[in-house]
């Protein structure tokens, strides 16, 4: 089950939102608190995109920080 | 491949800038350091790269993080003249009735100040009174 840490420094809790909403018919995504960084579990990934899913989701939340800027 | 950037140099506005125009080309993350000190970026091609193509697309990334450096300093630097411009050109495309302030009611055949009265109507007395005390 892979785990994303993003740093609250650099990305926006609204922009992970967005991607989890985006993402969420792909697979389960679970967000938790942990010093500085929002530690997102990503479980039950559509086996068509388990290669690529956590890179392009990560990709996506960089993207919507940005436009959050 | 990862690269570690000053933010004192490279301020996250203008890292994100940049990794917004390498987003087709590869997956990015980003992390800082403990204190905000510095910036890590994780670059990963999409597709297969040999470790030269890795070199060209870090050298490409970095020239990228200069150009986008540059940008925000012009930007910052002329934020009050763009501003003044655009205020200009939205004062100028107002029509001249929407120019006057919006509260008063102005209207041309009030004369609050006197200025339609003729010379004569105003001072013509005054001169008559002057001229008989001679």
């Amino acid at each position: 089950m892979p785990n994303l840490k993003f740093n609250i420094r650099i990305y926006k809790k609204e922009a992970i939102r967005q991607g989890i909403s985006a993402y969420s018919h792909l697979a389960k995504f679970k967000i938790k608190d942990n010093k500085g960084y929002l530690k997102v579990k990503i479980e039950k990934i559509n086996p068509e995109v388990k290669d690529m899913l956590v890179d392009e989701f990560s990709n996506y939340v960089l993207g919507m920080t940005k436009k959050c800027l | 491949m990862d690269i570690n950037l000053n933010s004192k140099i490279y301020p996250l506005e203008v890292i994100l800038n940049a990794c917004y125009i390498f987003i087709d080309r590869a997956y990015i993350f980003l992390d800082s350091g403990p204190k905000g000190e510095s910036t890590r970026v994780s670059l990963k091609p999409k597709n297969r790269a040999s470790q030269k193509q890795l070199e060209i697309l870090k050298g490409e990334f970095t020239n990228e993080l200069l150009h986008s450096a540059l940008r925000y300093t012009v930007s910052k630097n002329n934020k009050k003249i763009r501003e003044y411009i655009i205020g200009r050109a939205l004062c100028s495309s107002l029509p001249a009735s929407e120019l006057v302030s919006s509260g008063a009611k102005l209207d041309y055949v009030e004369d609050p100040l006197g200025i339609a009265i003729p010379w004569e109507e105003k001072y013509g007395k005054k001169k008559k009174n002057a001229q008989s005390k001679v």
